[in-house]
Protein backbone atom coordinates (compact mmCIF):
# COMPACT_ATOMS: atom_id res chain seq x y z
CA UNK A 1 0.00 0.00 0.00
CA UNK A 2 3.08 2.57 0.69
CA UNK A 3 5.72 0.32 -0.48
CA UNK A 4 4.59 0.71 -4.03
CA UNK A 5 5.18 4.35 -3.57
CA UNK A 6 8.28 4.77 -1.17
CA UNK A 7 11.34 3.62 -3.49
CA UNK A 8 14.24 2.54 -1.46
CA UNK A 9 16.84 5.44 -1.83
CA UNK A 10 13.75 7.54 -0.38
CA UNK A 11 13.94 5.48 2.45
CA UNK A 12 17.36 5.75 3.21
CA UNK A 13 17.24 9.78 2.40
CA UNK A 14 14.20 10.23 4.66
CA UNK A 15 15.82 8.51 7.47
CA UNK A 16 19.47 10.32 6.82
CA UNK A 17 16.80 13.23 7.54
CA UNK A 18 15.62 12.66 10.44
CA UNK A 19 18.64 10.92 12.17
CA UNK A 20 20.22 14.38 11.09
CA UNK A 21 17.48 16.03 13.39
CA UNK A 22 17.58 13.62 16.18
CA UNK A 23 21.41 14.30 16.17
CA UNK A 24 20.86 18.11 16.71
CA UNK A 25 18.56 17.81 19.57
CA UNK A 26 21.00 15.15 21.20
CA UNK A 27 24.02 17.30 20.95
CA UNK A 28 21.26 19.97 22.29
CA UNK A 29 19.97 17.96 24.91
CA UNK A 30 21.26 18.60 28.71
CA UNK A 31 20.29 15.45 29.89
CA UNK A 32 21.52 13.57 26.84
CA UNK A 33 24.85 15.07 27.40
CA UNK A 34 25.29 14.43 31.18
CA UNK A 35 24.05 10.77 30.54
CA UNK A 36 26.38 10.17 27.72
CA UNK A 37 29.43 12.05 28.62
CA UNK A 38 29.51 13.78 32.24
CA UNK A 39 28.28 10.44 33.99
CA UNK A 40 30.91 7.94 32.31
CA UNK A 41 33.60 10.52 32.48
CA UNK A 42 32.80 11.33 36.70
CA UNK A 43 32.20 7.95 37.20
CA UNK A 44 35.66 6.48 35.26
CA UNK A 45 37.37 9.47 37.05
CA UNK A 46 36.07 8.56 40.73
CA UNK A 47 36.30 5.25 40.70
CA UNK A 48 40.06 4.92 39.43
CA UNK A 49 40.82 7.86 42.35
CA UNK A 50 38.44 6.21 44.56
CA UNK A 51 38.68 2.92 44.30
CA UNK A 52 41.49 1.63 41.94
CA UNK A 53 43.57 0.53 45.13
CA UNK A 54 40.99 -1.92 46.20
CA UNK A 55 39.78 -3.18 43.07
CA UNK A 56 43.12 -4.49 41.76
CA UNK A 57 45.52 -3.57 44.73
CA UNK A 58 49.28 -2.61 43.58
CA UNK A 59 48.47 -1.82 40.18
CA UNK A 60 47.83 1.56 39.92
CA UNK A 61 45.49 4.11 38.38
CA UNK A 62 46.99 2.44 34.89
CA UNK A 63 46.35 -0.69 35.78
CA UNK A 64 42.80 0.24 36.89
CA UNK A 65 41.61 2.30 33.59
CA UNK A 66 43.48 -0.81 31.62
CA UNK A 67 40.90 -3.05 33.15
CA UNK A 68 37.83 -0.94 33.92
CA UNK A 69 37.46 1.32 31.22
CA UNK A 70 35.73 -0.84 28.73
CA UNK A 71 32.82 -0.55 31.34
CA UNK A 72 32.47 3.01 31.44
CA UNK A 73 31.53 3.11 27.77
CA UNK A 74 29.42 0.54 28.37
CA UNK A 75 27.46 2.27 31.04
CA UNK A 76 27.74 5.42 29.17
CA UNK A 77 26.44 4.02 25.84
CA UNK A 78 23.57 2.41 27.69
CA UNK A 79 22.52 4.80 30.40
CA UNK A 80 22.45 7.73 27.43
CA UNK A 81 19.63 5.13 25.62
CA UNK A 82 17.41 6.21 27.88
CA UNK A 83 17.06 9.68 26.33
CA UNK A 84 16.67 7.82 22.93
CA UNK A 85 13.29 6.32 24.73
CA UNK A 86 12.56 9.87 26.13
CA UNK A 87 12.64 11.59 22.88
CA UNK A 88 11.09 8.74 20.90
CA UNK A 89 8.26 9.19 23.56
CA UNK A 90 8.11 13.04 23.31
CA UNK A 91 7.79 12.61 19.18
CA UNK A 92 4.73 10.18 19.68
CA UNK A 93 2.98 12.27 22.07
CA UNK A 94 3.75 15.68 21.16
CA UNK A 95 2.14 16.11 17.71
CA UNK A 96 5.51 15.54 16.47
CA UNK A 97 4.86 12.32 15.40
CA UNK A 98 1.55 13.14 13.52
CA UNK A 99 3.12 15.97 11.65
CA UNK A 100 5.80 12.97 10.46
CA UNK A 101 2.84 10.85 9.86
CA UNK A 102 1.11 13.06 7.42
CA UNK A 103 3.69 13.89 4.97
CA UNK A 104 4.81 11.45 2.37
CA UNK A 105 7.93 9.65 3.64
CA UNK A 106 8.79 6.41 4.36
CA UNK A 107 7.07 4.50 6.93
CA UNK A 108 9.93 3.57 9.19
CA UNK A 109 12.22 6.32 8.44
CA UNK A 110 11.42 8.34 11.70
CA UNK A 111 12.50 5.37 13.94
CA UNK A 112 15.60 4.33 11.73
CA UNK A 113 16.68 8.07 12.03
CA UNK A 114 16.19 7.82 15.82
CA UNK A 115 18.45 4.83 16.06
CA UNK A 116 20.71 6.12 13.37
CA UNK A 117 21.55 9.19 15.20
CA UNK A 118 22.08 6.90 18.39
CA UNK A 119 25.46 5.46 16.53
CA UNK A 120 27.18 9.05 16.68
CA UNK A 121 26.07 9.65 19.91
CA UNK A 122 27.66 6.46 20.71
CA UNK A 123 31.16 7.17 19.38
CA UNK A 124 31.40 10.50 20.86
CA UNK A 125 30.28 9.30 24.44
CA UNK A 126 33.12 6.24 23.36
CA UNK A 127 35.72 8.76 22.24
CA UNK A 128 35.76 10.93 25.33
CA UNK A 129 35.70 8.04 27.82
CA UNK A 130 38.68 6.87 25.56
CA UNK A 131 40.58 10.24 26.28
CA UNK A 132 40.07 10.18 29.68
CA UNK A 133 41.30 6.66 29.91
CA UNK A 134 44.07 7.65 27.73
CA UNK A 135 44.92 10.96 30.51
CA UNK A 136 44.71 8.26 32.94
CA UNK A 137 47.20 6.16 31.94
CA UNK A 138 45.26 3.62 29.38
CA UNK A 139 46.77 1.95 26.50
CA UNK A 140 46.07 -0.60 23.76
CA UNK A 141 48.39 -3.71 23.15
CA UNK A 142 46.59 -4.87 20.22
CA UNK A 143 46.76 -4.22 16.63
CA UNK A 144 44.82 -1.58 14.70
CA UNK A 145 41.81 -3.93 13.46
CA UNK A 146 41.36 -4.57 17.18
CA UNK A 147 41.74 -1.02 17.82
CA UNK A 148 38.94 0.10 15.39
CA UNK A 149 36.58 -3.04 16.48
CA UNK A 150 37.03 -1.56 20.19
CA UNK A 151 35.68 1.98 18.97
CA UNK A 152 32.66 0.22 16.96
CA UNK A 153 31.78 -2.62 18.99
CA UNK A 154 29.92 0.00 21.67
CA UNK A 155 28.35 1.58 18.47
CA UNK A 156 27.24 -1.78 17.52
CA UNK A 157 25.90 -3.32 21.07
CA UNK A 158 24.01 0.17 21.08
CA UNK A 159 22.02 -0.53 18.02
CA UNK A 160 20.43 -3.37 19.94
CA UNK A 161 20.02 -1.37 22.67
CA UNK A 162 18.64 1.81 20.79
CA UNK A 163 15.84 -0.73 19.37
CA UNK A 164 14.96 -1.90 23.11
CA UNK A 165 14.60 1.93 24.14
CA UNK A 166 12.41 2.70 21.00
CA UNK A 167 10.19 -0.12 21.91
CA UNK A 168 9.37 0.71 25.06
CA UNK A 169 8.91 4.09 24.22
CA UNK A 170 6.65 2.59 21.99
CA UNK A 171 4.31 0.66 24.19
CA UNK A 172 5.29 2.61 27.43
CA UNK A 173 1.70 4.39 28.99
CA UNK A 174 3.69 6.58 31.06
CA UNK A 175 7.53 7.70 30.35
CA UNK A 176 8.30 8.25 33.88
CA UNK A 177 7.59 4.77 34.96
CA UNK A 178 8.86 3.15 32.19
CA UNK A 179 12.22 5.25 32.15
CA UNK A 180 12.84 4.46 35.93
CA UNK A 181 12.11 0.91 35.51
CA UNK A 182 14.58 0.61 32.98
CA UNK A 183 17.48 2.63 34.97
CA UNK A 184 17.02 0.31 37.63
CA UNK A 185 17.25 -2.73 35.44
CA UNK A 186 20.55 -0.83 33.96
CA UNK A 187 21.81 -0.04 36.86
CA UNK A 188 21.31 -3.85 38.28
CA UNK A 189 23.03 -5.39 35.48
CA UNK A 190 25.96 -2.68 35.40
CA UNK A 191 26.72 -3.89 38.67
CA UNK A 192 26.03 -7.77 38.37
CA UNK A 193 28.67 -7.40 35.66
CA UNK A 194 32.08 -8.10 35.22
CA UNK A 195 32.67 -4.75 34.79
CA UNK A 196 33.31 -3.45 38.22
CA UNK A 197 34.87 -6.51 39.49
CA UNK A 198 37.16 -9.10 37.61
CA UNK A 199 35.15 -12.47 37.10
CA UNK A 200 35.96 -14.91 40.33
CA UNK A 201 35.90 -12.04 42.92
CA UNK A 202 31.61 -11.78 42.71
CA UNK A 203 28.91 -13.62 44.76
CA UNK A 204 28.27 -16.86 43.95
CA UNK A 205 24.93 -16.21 43.44
CA UNK A 206 26.02 -13.33 41.02
CA UNK A 207 28.61 -15.50 39.24
CA UNK A 208 25.34 -17.02 36.94
CA UNK A 209 24.26 -13.99 36.07
CA UNK A 210 27.42 -11.93 35.15
CA UNK A 211 27.88 -14.66 32.95
CA UNK A 212 24.85 -14.40 30.79
CA UNK A 213 24.57 -10.04 31.32
CA UNK A 214 24.63 -8.58 27.36
CA UNK A 215 26.85 -6.10 29.31
CA UNK A 216 29.51 -8.33 30.71
CA UNK A 217 29.42 -9.93 27.11
CA UNK A 218 30.60 -6.39 25.93
CA UNK A 219 32.40 -5.04 28.31
CA UNK A 220 34.66 -8.63 27.72
CA UNK A 221 34.56 -8.40 24.36
CA UNK A 222 36.30 -4.47 24.36
CA UNK A 223 38.88 -5.83 27.00
CA UNK A 224 39.63 -8.34 24.22
CA UNK A 225 40.21 -6.29 21.53
CA UNK A 226 42.10 -3.76 23.54
CA UNK A 227 44.72 -5.77 25.25
CA UNK A 228 44.27 -9.23 23.50
CA UNK A 229 43.51 -12.54 26.09
CA UNK A 230 39.77 -14.23 25.39
CA UNK A 231 37.77 -12.72 22.42
CA UNK A 232 35.97 -14.91 20.07
CA UNK A 233 33.61 -16.02 23.46
CA UNK A 234 32.27 -12.56 24.57
CA UNK A 235 32.68 -11.22 21.03
CA UNK A 236 29.93 -13.85 19.39
CA UNK A 237 28.05 -13.53 22.72
CA UNK A 238 27.83 -9.67 21.99
CA UNK A 239 26.92 -10.04 18.71
CA UNK A 240 24.17 -12.45 19.36
CA UNK A 241 22.65 -10.19 21.74
CA UNK A 242 22.98 -7.16 18.95
CA UNK A 243 20.85 -9.34 16.87
CA UNK A 244 18.27 -10.76 19.31
CA UNK A 245 17.39 -7.18 20.51
CA UNK A 246 17.52 -5.73 17.31
CA UNK A 247 15.20 -8.51 16.06
CA UNK A 248 13.24 -8.59 19.55
CA UNK A 249 12.35 -5.09 20.35
CA UNK A 250 13.21 -3.63 16.20
CA UNK A 251 9.60 -6.17 15.17
CA UNK A 252 8.40 -4.92 18.68
CA UNK A 253 8.70 -1.00 17.70
CA UNK A 254 7.79 -1.40 14.18
CA UNK A 255 4.52 -3.29 14.54
CA UNK A 256 3.59 -0.55 17.53
CA UNK A 257 4.50 1.83 14.80
CA UNK A 258 2.47 0.77 12.41
CA UNK A 259 -0.76 0.47 14.66
CA UNK A 260 -0.58 3.37 16.02
CA UNK A 261 -3.26 6.31 15.20
CA UNK A 262 -5.62 3.91 15.86
CA UNK A 263 -5.87 4.09 19.42
CA UNK A 264 -6.21 7.61 19.14
CA UNK A 265 -9.97 9.85 19.53
CA UNK A 266 -10.63 13.33 19.45
CA UNK B 1 -14.96 20.85 -7.58
CA UNK B 2 -15.20 19.47 -3.73
CA UNK B 3 -11.46 19.01 -3.38
CA UNK B 4 -11.89 17.56 0.72
CA UNK B 5 -14.81 14.69 0.79
CA UNK B 6 -16.14 12.18 3.65
CA UNK B 7 -18.77 10.08 2.52
CA UNK B 8 -20.61 8.35 5.02
CA UNK B 9 -17.65 8.04 7.13
CA UNK B 10 -17.38 5.68 10.60
CA UNK B 11 -14.99 5.27 12.72
CA UNK B 12 -15.28 3.17 16.19
CA UNK B 13 -12.95 3.70 19.05
CA UNK B 14 -13.65 0.76 21.48
CA UNK B 15 -16.76 1.70 22.97
CA UNK B 16 -16.70 4.85 21.12
CA UNK B 17 -18.47 5.91 17.84
CA UNK B 18 -16.12 8.86 17.02
CA UNK B 19 -17.65 9.16 13.94
CA UNK B 20 -21.24 8.19 13.05
CA UNK B 21 -21.76 8.68 9.21
CA UNK B 22 -19.97 11.92 8.48
CA UNK B 23 -20.34 13.79 5.15
CA UNK B 24 -18.11 16.80 4.76
CA UNK B 25 -17.26 18.05 1.37
CA UNK B 26 -14.88 21.29 0.62
CA UNK B 27 -14.92 23.22 -2.55
CA UNK B 28 -11.54 24.10 -4.21
CA UNK B 29 -10.43 27.23 -2.58
CA UNK B 30 -12.94 27.58 0.46
CA UNK B 31 -13.05 27.56 3.73
CA UNK B 32 -14.83 25.03 5.35
CA UNK B 33 -15.26 25.72 9.46
CA UNK B 34 -16.37 22.38 10.88
CA UNK B 35 -18.00 23.27 14.44
CA UNK B 36 -18.30 21.24 17.21
CA UNK B 37 -18.21 20.98 20.93
CA UNK B 38 -15.35 18.77 22.29
CA UNK B 39 -15.76 15.40 21.64
CA UNK B 40 -17.92 15.79 18.56
CA UNK B 41 -15.62 14.23 16.27
CA UNK B 42 -14.00 17.18 14.44
CA UNK B 43 -10.28 15.81 15.59
CA UNK B 44 -11.08 11.96 13.94
CA UNK B 45 -12.70 13.94 11.02
CA UNK B 46 -9.23 15.52 10.40
CA UNK B 47 -7.44 12.47 11.42
CA UNK B 48 -9.14 10.37 8.76
CA UNK B 49 -8.74 13.47 5.82
CA UNK B 50 -4.64 13.62 6.84
CA UNK B 51 -4.26 9.50 6.75
CA UNK B 52 -3.60 8.94 10.60
CA UNK B 53 -6.74 7.38 10.95
CA UNK B 54 -8.56 4.63 9.01
CA UNK B 55 -11.98 5.14 8.46
CA UNK B 56 -13.67 1.35 9.31
CA UNK B 57 -16.32 2.55 6.48
CA UNK B 58 -16.59 5.05 4.31
CA UNK B 59 -14.63 6.92 1.75
CA UNK B 60 -12.29 9.99 2.56
CA UNK B 61 -10.36 11.46 -0.59
CA UNK B 62 -8.21 14.65 -1.08
CA UNK B 63 -7.72 16.20 -4.35
CA UNK B 64 -9.08 13.00 -5.44
CA UNK B 65 -6.93 10.51 -3.79
CA UNK B 66 -8.37 7.97 -1.13
CA UNK B 67 -6.55 8.39 2.13
CA UNK B 68 -6.91 4.52 2.75
CA UNK B 69 -6.02 3.38 -0.98
CA UNK B 70 -3.63 6.20 -2.20
CA UNK B 71 -1.81 7.73 1.37
CA UNK B 72 1.68 9.21 0.11
CA UNK B 73 -0.35 11.06 -2.59
CA UNK B 74 -3.22 11.83 -0.10
CA UNK B 75 -0.14 13.19 1.79
CA UNK B 76 1.73 14.54 -1.06
CA UNK B 77 -0.63 17.73 -1.25
CA UNK B 78 -2.07 18.73 2.24
CA UNK B 79 -0.56 20.40 5.21
CA UNK B 80 -1.51 20.12 8.88
CA UNK B 81 -1.25 22.35 11.80
CA UNK B 82 -3.00 20.16 14.68
CA UNK B 83 -4.13 21.01 18.38
CA UNK B 84 -0.51 20.84 19.69
CA UNK B 85 2.50 22.50 17.96
CA UNK B 86 4.11 19.72 16.40
CA UNK B 87 7.55 21.36 16.53
CA UNK B 88 11.04 19.83 17.23
CA UNK B 89 11.95 22.48 20.50
CA UNK B 90 15.71 21.44 20.36
CA UNK B 91 15.71 22.73 16.58
CA UNK B 92 15.69 26.60 15.71
CA UNK B 93 12.89 28.06 13.79
CA UNK B 94 14.06 28.00 10.54
CA UNK B 95 15.93 24.16 10.88
CA UNK B 96 12.43 22.97 11.24
CA UNK B 97 11.22 24.68 8.07
CA UNK B 98 14.24 23.03 6.37
CA UNK B 99 13.79 19.41 7.86
CA UNK B 100 10.27 19.49 6.68
CA UNK B 101 10.85 21.57 3.26
CA UNK B 102 13.48 18.41 2.92
CA UNK B 103 11.17 15.86 3.81
CA UNK B 104 8.55 17.19 1.08
CA UNK B 105 10.96 16.78 -1.29
CA UNK B 106 12.21 19.67 -2.04
CA UNK B 107 15.68 20.59 -2.94
CA UNK B 108 18.33 22.35 -0.63
CA UNK B 109 18.64 25.11 -2.03
CA UNK B 110 14.42 25.81 -2.60
CA UNK B 111 13.98 24.65 0.52
CA UNK B 112 15.86 26.98 2.28
CA UNK B 113 14.12 30.10 0.26
CA UNK B 114 10.83 28.89 1.25
CA UNK B 115 11.83 28.73 4.46
CA UNK B 116 13.17 32.35 4.50
CA UNK B 117 10.20 33.61 2.74
CA UNK B 118 8.14 32.30 5.20
CA UNK B 119 9.82 33.23 8.16
CA UNK B 120 10.23 36.96 6.70
CA UNK B 121 6.17 36.30 6.04
CA UNK B 122 4.96 35.25 9.57
CA UNK B 123 6.85 37.59 11.17
CA UNK B 124 9.43 35.46 12.32
CA UNK B 125 12.46 36.52 10.65
CA UNK B 126 14.26 38.22 13.91
CA UNK B 127 13.50 34.70 16.20
CA UNK B 128 14.67 32.36 12.84
CA UNK B 129 17.59 31.32 14.18
CA UNK B 130 16.54 30.49 17.67
CA UNK B 131 15.19 27.41 19.57
CA UNK B 132 11.47 27.43 19.56
CA UNK B 133 11.33 25.78 22.55
CA UNK B 134 11.65 29.21 23.89
CA UNK B 135 8.58 30.63 21.62
CA UNK B 136 5.08 31.84 23.12
CA UNK B 137 2.34 30.25 22.43
CA UNK B 138 1.60 32.46 19.52
CA UNK B 139 5.10 32.72 17.70
CA UNK B 140 4.53 28.37 17.95
CA UNK B 141 1.47 28.49 15.90
CA UNK B 142 2.76 30.62 13.78
CA UNK B 143 5.23 28.55 13.01
CA UNK B 144 3.48 25.03 12.89
CA UNK B 145 1.46 26.97 10.52
CA UNK B 146 4.28 28.40 8.50
CA UNK B 147 5.87 24.41 8.70
CA UNK B 148 2.38 23.39 7.29
CA UNK B 149 2.63 25.02 4.40
CA UNK B 150 6.22 24.79 3.26
CA UNK B 151 5.43 22.20 0.99
CA UNK B 152 2.70 24.88 -0.58
CA UNK B 153 0.21 22.43 0.51
CA UNK B 154 -3.23 22.32 -1.79
CA UNK B 155 -5.30 21.90 1.22
CA UNK B 156 -4.39 22.58 4.76
CA UNK B 157 -6.16 21.15 7.98
CA UNK B 158 -6.32 23.18 10.91
CA UNK B 159 -7.46 22.01 14.01
CA UNK B 160 -8.72 24.15 16.53
CA UNK B 161 -5.67 26.76 15.30
CA UNK B 162 -6.32 29.83 17.55
CA UNK B 163 -7.16 27.30 21.26
CA UNK B 164 -5.24 29.03 23.82
CA UNK B 165 -3.91 32.44 22.02
CA UNK B 166 -4.53 35.75 23.14
CA UNK B 167 -6.87 38.08 21.00
CA UNK B 168 -4.23 39.51 19.27
CA UNK B 169 -2.32 36.40 18.32
CA UNK B 170 -5.89 35.24 16.73
CA UNK B 171 -6.30 37.93 15.13
CA UNK B 172 -2.91 37.77 13.32
CA UNK B 173 -3.51 34.17 12.16
CA UNK B 174 -6.80 34.67 11.11
CA UNK B 175 -5.32 37.46 8.62
CA UNK B 176 -2.46 34.56 7.45
CA UNK B 177 -5.51 31.97 7.04
CA UNK B 178 -7.55 34.58 5.04
CA UNK B 179 -4.23 35.21 3.08
CA UNK B 180 -3.79 31.53 2.22
CA UNK B 181 -6.78 31.54 1.44
CA UNK B 182 -6.63 34.36 -1.51
CA UNK B 183 -3.52 32.12 -2.56
CA UNK B 184 -5.67 29.54 -4.03
CA UNK B 185 -5.36 27.31 -0.67
CA UNK B 186 -8.64 25.32 0.01
CA UNK B 187 -8.76 25.24 4.17
CA UNK B 188 -10.69 22.59 6.55
CA UNK B 189 -10.88 24.45 10.01
CA UNK B 190 -12.15 22.97 13.01
CA UNK B 191 -13.07 25.32 15.90
CA UNK B 192 -14.96 25.51 19.19
CA UNK B 193 -14.87 28.97 18.35
CA UNK B 194 -18.58 30.65 16.92
CA UNK B 195 -16.72 33.70 16.28
CA UNK B 196 -14.00 31.76 15.16
CA UNK B 197 -16.24 30.17 12.11
CA UNK B 198 -18.00 33.45 11.52
CA UNK B 199 -14.59 35.31 11.05
CA UNK B 200 -13.37 33.06 8.23
CA UNK B 201 -15.49 30.16 7.22
CA UNK B 202 -17.29 30.09 4.00
CA UNK B 203 -18.94 27.33 4.66
CA UNK B 204 -20.16 25.47 7.76
CA UNK B 205 -20.75 21.99 9.17
CA UNK B 206 -22.37 21.63 12.57
CA UNK B 207 -21.33 18.32 13.79
CA UNK B 208 -22.65 16.58 17.16
CA UNK B 209 -22.10 12.91 17.77
CA UNK B 210 -19.74 12.05 14.89
CA UNK B 211 -22.05 13.19 12.35
CA UNK B 212 -23.65 16.60 11.10
CA UNK B 213 -26.15 18.14 12.44
CA UNK B 214 -26.58 21.13 10.12
CA UNK B 215 -24.33 22.79 7.36
CA UNK B 216 -25.08 25.89 4.75
CA UNK B 217 -23.25 29.29 4.60
CA UNK B 218 -23.07 31.52 7.80
CA UNK B 219 -26.70 33.63 6.83
CA UNK B 220 -28.23 30.35 5.90
CA UNK B 221 -27.23 29.02 9.25
CA UNK B 222 -28.47 31.94 10.82
CA UNK B 223 -31.67 32.55 8.75
CA UNK B 224 -32.44 28.82 9.77
CA UNK B 225 -33.13 29.74 13.67
CA UNK B 226 -35.12 32.83 12.24
CA UNK B 227 -34.01 36.23 10.84
CA UNK B 228 -33.22 39.10 13.11
CA UNK B 229 -34.94 40.79 16.03
CA UNK B 230 -35.49 44.46 16.72
CA UNK B 231 -34.71 45.25 20.27
CA UNK B 232 -36.34 48.38 21.73
CA UNK B 233 -35.70 49.97 25.28
CA UNK B 234 -38.64 52.68 26.16
CA UNK B 235 -37.71 55.73 28.13
CA UNK B 236 -40.61 54.82 30.58
CA UNK B 237 -41.15 52.32 31.95
CA UNK B 238 -44.91 53.10 32.34
CA UNK B 239 -45.38 52.89 28.68
CA UNK B 240 -44.36 49.27 28.32
CA UNK B 241 -47.98 48.17 28.26
CA UNK B 242 -49.43 50.81 25.73
CA UNK B 243 -46.58 49.82 23.57
CA UNK B 244 -46.84 46.28 24.03
CA UNK B 245 -50.82 46.87 22.76
CA UNK B 246 -49.96 49.05 20.03
CA UNK B 247 -47.02 46.95 18.74
CA UNK B 248 -48.48 43.60 19.44
CA UNK B 249 -51.38 44.26 16.69
CA UNK B 250 -49.35 43.95 14.10
CA UNK B 251 -46.40 41.97 15.33
CA UNK B 252 -45.38 38.98 17.50
CA UNK B 253 -43.44 40.50 19.99
CA UNK B 254 -42.09 38.73 23.43
CA UNK B 255 -40.80 40.60 26.75
CA UNK B 256 -37.81 40.27 28.20
CA UNK B 257 -38.01 42.27 31.43
CA UNK B 258 -37.45 46.22 29.88
CA UNK B 259 -36.69 44.41 26.81
CA UNK B 260 -39.62 44.66 24.33
CA UNK B 261 -38.36 42.42 21.24
CA UNK B 262 -40.01 42.30 17.62
CA UNK B 263 -38.66 39.96 14.49
CA UNK B 264 -37.66 41.83 12.17
CA UNK B 265 -37.59 41.93 8.09
CA UNK B 266 -34.46 43.75 7.74
CA UNK B 267 -34.24 47.09 8.80
CA UNK B 268 -37.49 48.67 7.61
CA UNK B 269 -39.32 47.03 10.64
CA UNK B 270 -37.70 48.87 12.82
CA UNK B 271 -38.34 51.86 10.95
CA UNK B 272 -41.80 51.15 11.18
CA UNK B 273 -41.80 50.50 14.49
CA UNK B 274 -40.18 53.04 15.42
CA UNK B 275 -42.72 55.74 13.29
CA UNK B 276 -45.14 53.24 15.21
CA UNK B 277 -44.14 54.54 18.67
CA UNK B 278 -43.57 58.06 17.63
CA UNK B 279 -46.88 58.62 16.61
CA UNK B 280 -48.51 57.34 19.80
CA UNK B 281 -45.62 59.81 21.54
CA UNK B 282 -44.16 56.79 23.10
CA UNK B 283 -40.46 57.49 23.99
CA UNK B 284 -37.45 55.47 22.98
CA UNK B 285 -34.51 54.63 25.19
CA UNK B 286 -32.41 52.48 23.05
CA UNK B 287 -33.19 50.52 19.48
CA UNK B 288 -31.51 47.69 18.25
CA UNK B 289 -31.35 45.42 15.17
CA UNK B 290 -29.86 42.28 16.20
CA UNK B 291 -28.72 39.18 13.81
CA UNK B 292 -28.72 35.74 15.57
CA UNK B 293 -25.36 34.74 16.59
CA UNK B 294 -23.77 31.53 15.96
CA UNK B 295 -23.95 30.92 19.78
CA UNK B 296 -27.87 31.09 19.03
CA UNK B 297 -27.47 28.66 15.84
CA UNK B 298 -25.54 26.59 17.68
CA UNK B 299 -27.72 26.11 20.85
CA UNK B 300 -31.05 26.42 18.73
CA UNK B 301 -29.17 23.16 16.75
CA UNK B 302 -28.16 21.00 19.32
CA UNK B 303 -29.87 22.09 22.41
CA UNK B 304 -26.82 22.47 24.34
CA UNK B 305 -24.37 25.86 24.99
CA UNK B 306 -21.21 26.10 22.66
CA UNK B 307 -18.36 25.53 24.77
CA UNK B 308 -18.15 29.41 24.63
CA UNK B 309 -16.81 32.52 22.53
CA UNK B 310 -13.19 33.36 22.90
CA UNK B 311 -12.74 36.61 25.28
Amino acid sequence: MTTNTAARPEFFRDAALLAGRAVRETFRSPATIVLGSFFPLVMLLAMTLGFADVVLPGRGYAGYVNYSLPLFIVMGVVFAALNTAVATYRDLHGGMDARLRTVAIARSAPLLGRVGADAVRNLATTVLVFLLGFALGFRFAAGPLAILGFFLLPVVFGFGIAWFMVAIAMRAKSAETAISLVNVLLLVLSFLSTGFAPKGSLAGWAEPIAAVNPLSSAIDAMRGLAHGGELTGPLLATLAWTVALTAVFGAVAVSAYRSRGERRSG
Amino acid sequence: MNVVALEDVHKRFGPTEALRGLSLTVAEGSILGVLGPNGAGKTTAINVLTTLVRPDSGRASVAGYDTVTEPDRARSVIGVTGQFAALDENLTARENLNLFARLNKLGRYAGRRRAGELLEAFGLAEVGDRRCGGFSGGMRRRLDLAVSIIARPLVLFLDEPTTGLDPNSRAALWEMVRGLRAEGVTILLTTQYLQEADELADQIAVIDGGQVIAEGSVATLKAKIGGAVCHLTLADPGTRARARDILGARYRITENGQLLSVPAQGSRTLTEVLRTLDTHEIEVDDAALRHPSLDDVFFALTGAPSTGAPE
